[in-house]
């Protein structure tokens, strides 16, 4: 089969990682890179490919059947729009864009170009997680019950400065950024979300934007979830802490997922499953069985990409297209929402 | 110093082993026990404590300082009431009563009849918590910025039948008011005064009248925030009963059940393990992150409890569980209750 030919639009802190998956992978053409920003041509030749400062020029002068696109958010839209205009096939960075007008507006110009929409919440790609997802939706831990998720990592101060100013800004902030992820994990491993509230508090570092927030949430089907984040507590457990995805993290050896139903509890990453073997003994009085989940580790950017590059084929489905990812923005939205009206809030 | 003179009214579940601790308190003479139920009059004989079956003449005709009310909930206000009229102090078992308009009536006449309240929580006289308190309370978080609960276990199906079939109906019965308002209290002894509420409830697992899963945030007073997960119904050790080891009628793998979180460090609660940042200079997700221990003495609290209502009695302290103490974990309990079935948020 014909290499699918990709090119890369924004080379930040993501789109840098999206590179070097890219110029790692044998089986496909990383055929160029664009940034705005003209330091990126350095790193676009160190890994073999060209480098254009307009996008634009990019996709009219290079064949491509694809882009990676890793820009802001608030350029998802008008990036994604071009790019579908010329025919390519997209794989936009998570959220899907800046909000949801722009999500519809997105997902409409991939399909009056007929041009894949596909959306980088990268977790979804990651083997631990479509375990788990294969466990909870093919019944191995019973009825679901419920799920906490935890994510307490502490953002240093620079984390927050010069360029990254935004961060701490309306738009920005660790629900749009962080907790958007969880939304995702949740959606892809449970369902859909249908009801929620939200407490959300920026008093421990007085920005605009939150700085923790605790969630109720109810998964259709009936299970009930709770979600606390915080980027303001040294507590060093949250998928990034916890799964060895990312070692930029500090790794600690925590679960930040439990997992409950009526027949076991899985957690994760530390995969393991909890049930009483014998129904004769079983309750709160008894001693607990425990089993390793065993999986095989793979790089979920790699297999992202590779997803992509199935989907331009025709020989595999996106893990996420636009109309999902929009729903998890939407989600992602509403606990903002629900933070500030103080109201519960119910989808249709 | 004399002996506090105590009555015991109530010789059931939590009455008879009541019965056997206050014989082991330093402080206490227990004088006599009174019980309805003739058969209970054996374990009145087996501690060498007069029996009678009407409280009423046990208090007319003991001269006793103060009684423990071990009854049926319904019967806490009325009884407590008859026994403030006749000067004697109150250990009531929690809750203080079914409702707070009836906890109100008992606390009126406490004060009326210038006797004070101690409401049985005895978790807050557990050296854990004792211990989460001063980290929490003396700054070593720093600033509080949330906590996390989880409480989940397995009741086995024995725990709701026969004549304890009380416990599935939505007078007094449902993990919420019998185990819940534990977790309730315990936070509100850490954390400080609750002043808003959120719940998703759910009894789609045992489909019983009362819920077997809630999903709950919390506000506190201090603009700190929280979740609570709670269910009945999967096979976990994630609790209380199932990491503190303080009941020795349930198992317990010694994991966590707790998080608090702070500005400067989070406690893993109840292995006690503080996590912060050792060097200043190096704070972040990056970082590496430092563990604390502390040395945990392993005490009865019941003992503690009752010793502390006997110098309650002598003047010598203050209640630790007041009565209006007891009606605010009371009040705060009830609400998650009104808002699971309203679902909407609850302002205290
Ligand atoms: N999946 C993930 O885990 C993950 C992680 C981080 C960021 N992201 C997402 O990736 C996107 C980028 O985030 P980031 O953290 O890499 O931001 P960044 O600011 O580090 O990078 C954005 C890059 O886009 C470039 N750019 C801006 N306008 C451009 C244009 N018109 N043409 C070409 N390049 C242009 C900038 O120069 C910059 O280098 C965001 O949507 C973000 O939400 C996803
Ligand atoms: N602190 C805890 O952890 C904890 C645990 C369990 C129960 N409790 C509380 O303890 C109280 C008692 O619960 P229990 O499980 O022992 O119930 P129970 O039904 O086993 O015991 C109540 C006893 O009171 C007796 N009684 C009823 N009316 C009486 C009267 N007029 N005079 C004398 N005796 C009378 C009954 O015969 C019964 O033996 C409740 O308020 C409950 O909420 C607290």
């Amino acid at each position: 089969m014909k290499k699918v030919r990709l090119g890369l639009i924004g080379m930040g802190m993501i789109g840098k990682l999206h590179a070097e998956t890219m110029s790692k992978m044998k089986d496909i053409e990383f055929v160029a890179a664009s940034d705005a920003d003209a330091k990126h041509q350095k790193t676009a030749t160190e890994l073999g490919t060209k480098f254009y400062q307009s996008y634009k020029e990019m996709i009219g002068k290079d064949t491509l059947d694809g882009v990676v696109i890793a820009v802001p958010n608030e350029l998802h839209l008008p990036v994604g729009a071009t790019c579908a205009k010329k025919g390519l096939n997209i794989l936009m960075e998570k959220p899907i864009a800046a909000d949801l007008e722009s999500a519809d507006r997105l997902i409409q110009a991939a399909k009056e170009n007929k041009v894949i929409l596909m959306v980088g919440h990268h977790r979804r790609h990651n083997p631990m997680i479509e375990e788990l997802r294969r466990i909870v939706r093919g019944g191995e831990i019973g009825k679901l019950v419920g799920v906490t998720v935890l994510w307490s990592l502490y953002k240093p101060k620079d984390y927050f400065k010069g360029p990254f100013a935004w961060r701490a800004q309306p738009g920005g902030g660790p629900i749009r950024i962080n907790l958007i992820h969880e939304i995702d994990n949740i959606r892809y491993i449970c369902g859909d979300i249908t009801r929620l509230y939200a407490e959300v508090s920026h008093e421990a570092r007085k920005f605009p934007v939150e700085d923790t927030v605790s969630i109720s949430l109810r998964i259709a089907g009936g299970a009930v979830a709770n979600i606390f984040l915080t980027d303001t507590a040294p507590g060093n457990v949250g998928y990034e802490a916890n799964t060895g995805e990312n070692l930029f993290f500090y790794q600690s050896p925590q679960n930040c997922y439990y997992y409950y139903g009526t027949e076991g509890v899985v957690t994760f990453p530390g995969m393991k499953k909890f049930f009483y073997r014998d129904p004769a003994k079983a309750g709160w009085q008894y001693a607990l069985c425990e089993e390793g989940i065993k999986i095989d580790r793979e790089d979920p950017y790699t297999r992202q990409i590779r997803n992509f590059c199935g989907v331009i084929q025709g020989t595999e489905k996106p893990k996420i297209d636009g109309v999902d990812a929009r729903k998890t923005l939407e989600v992602a939205l509403a606990i903002q929402k629900s933070g500030e009206t103080g109201q519960a809030i119910v989808f249709g | 110093m004399e002996k506090v003179r105590i009555g015991l009214i109530g010789l059931g579940l939590m009455g008879t082993p009541h019965a056997r601790i206050l014989k082991k308190v330093e402080e206490c003479d227990l004088v006599a026990a009174a019980e309805v139920d003739e058969k209970q009059k054996k374990v009145a004989e087996e501690l060498g404590i007069k029996f009678y079956k009407n409280y009423e003449e046990m208090i007319e005709k003991e001269t006793l300082q103060g009684v423990i009310l071990a009854l049926p909930n319904h019967l806490h206000a009325p009884i407590g009431i008859a026994c403030a009229k006749r000067g004697l102090h109150l250990f009531v078992e929690k809750p203080i009563a079914p409702s707070v308009a009836e906890a109100d009536r008992l606390i009126a006449a406490a004060k009326e009849n210038k006797v004070q309240i101690l409401v049985g929580h005895q978790r807050r006289f557990s050296s854990l918590v004792e211990k989460a308190r001063e980290i929490v309370t003396g700054g070593q978080l720093g600033r509080l910025v949330g906590v996390t609960i989880t409480w989940a276990l397995l009741k086995p199906g024995s725990y709701y039948e026969g004549p304890l079939s009380w416990r599935k109906e939505q007078k007094g019965g449902g993990p919420i008011l019998i185990n819940l308002i534990h977790e309730i209290d315990n936070l509100r002894y850490i954390c400080g005064e609750i002043d808003e509420v959120y719940a998703q409830v759910s009894n789609r697992i045992r489909n019983f009248p009362v819920e077997d899963t809630a999903s709950i945030t919390l506000r506190f007073k201090s603009g700190a925030i929280g979740t609570v997960f709670l269910t009945d119904c999967s096979p976990s050790l994630t609790s209380w009963e199932g990491t503190t080891g303080e009941n020795p009628l349930l198992y317990s793998d010694f994991g966590n059940c707790y998080n608090f979180f702070g500005t400067d460090a989070s406690l893993l609660f109840p292995q006690m393990k503080r996590r912060y940042y050792a060097d200043p200079t190096k704070v972040g997700w990056n970082y590496p992150i430092t563990e604390q221990g502390y040395k945990i003495p392993r005490e009865d609290p019941y003992i503690k409890e009752f010793s502390h209502f006997c110098r309650v009695i002598q003047g010598k302290e203050i209640p630790r569980t007041s009565g209006e103490d007891g009606r605010r974990t009371l009040e705060v309990t009830l609400a998650i209750k009104r808002s699971g079935e309203t679902g909407q948020p609850i302002r205290l």
